[in-house]
């Protein structure tokens, strides 16, 4: 990991800056910040079920019928709740953006 | 130059790119702490596993459709899905917004983290029969708007609270 002392949200907003002012086109562009967003959602909710009570998230896997819409909250609201859960969500998506930034390089930007 | 530095040579610098989020992208879900989540719980593009139902993908295209056909479109569509497909669609979608929540809380000063959990989480809860619209802007409210002059700050916004929609110098979207 190479700036970790650098918040998310300033790394974010550089790597916009650097696609934003790069030679691609609008429509590579867009296709690249779906992308960068796809990635960033799907990589916090692994860790967030991580945090949740696995014998209830084995028992919802296991029964479809338990899987509501309200059994889903009121599982959820726990790990939600849970100070450790923010520090590795920090530190999974600052490796992201590690990823994105090795990405654009291989992309031409710099 | 080997064969894959080869290939990489052949693509376009967006493919180029987007080809080595992928791989990550794939690698980060089929290895490591998170291979053992494979659960209903998390959408399909995310557990990267055996195919959680079979509607996930009808849902996938009904929440791409969502932003078109408004409130009302949207809620029929759900209903038009199979009663088991629909709670399992529901869930995807409280999924989806679930991890705009995370990925707000990471944005903001930690010490503010208390009290974006208990709005945050309260309003997550009530989101059941709103349009993805509305809680998109509920979410960037909450969280509260990218800080910046920067005329990224859009693009960033976008990035978090409402990814598949992201376009390059769109504005931002408006706050409920």
């Amino acid at each position: 990991m190479n700036t970790t002392n650098q918040s998310f949200e300033s790394r974010l907003t550089d790597i916009v800056v650097k696609i934003e002012k790069s030679g691609w086109t609008d429509e590579d562009k867009e296709a690249m910040y779906a992308k960068i967003s796809e990635y960033l959602h799907e990589s916090v909710l692994p860790i967030i079920l991580q945090h949740a009570p696995s014998e209830e998230v084995k028992a919802m896997a296991a029964d479809a019928s338990k899987a509501t819409v309200d059994a889903y909250i009121e599982l959820m609201k726990k790990p939600l709740s849970d100070p450790k859960l923010y520090e590795e969500l920090n530190t999974a998506t600052q490796e992201v953006l590690d990823d994105i930034e090795t990405a654009l390089s291989k992309g031409g930007i710099a | 130059m080997s064969e894959q530095s080869m290939g990489e040579a052949a693509m376009s610098p967006r493919s180029r790119a987007i080809a080595y989020l992928e791989m990550k992208q794939s690698g980060r879900f089929q290895g490591g702490r998170e291979k053992n989540v494979k659960t209903p719980l998390v959408p399909e593009k995310v557990r990267r596993a055996a195919p959680l139902v079979e509607t996930v993908e009808a849902y996938e295209q009904m929440i791409d459709r969502m932003g078109n056909k408004g409130y009302e479109g949207s809620q029929k569509m759900l209903a038009d899905l199979r009663p088991a497909a629909y709670e399992a669609a529901q869930i995807a979608q409280f999924g989806a917004r679930l991890a705009d929540i995370a990925l707000t809380a990471v944005v903001i000063p930690f010490a503010m983290r208390g009290s974006l959990l208990t709005k945050g989480v309260g309003m997550w809860a009530t989101m059941r029969y709103r349009p993805v619209e509305w809680a998109v802007g509920k979410m960037a409210k909450v969280g509260g708007a990218v800080v910046t002059s920067e005329a990224v700050a859009p693009i960033v916004n976008k990035i978090l609270h409402g990814g598949e929609r992201v376009k390059p110098g769109e504005p931002a979207p408006v706050a409920v």
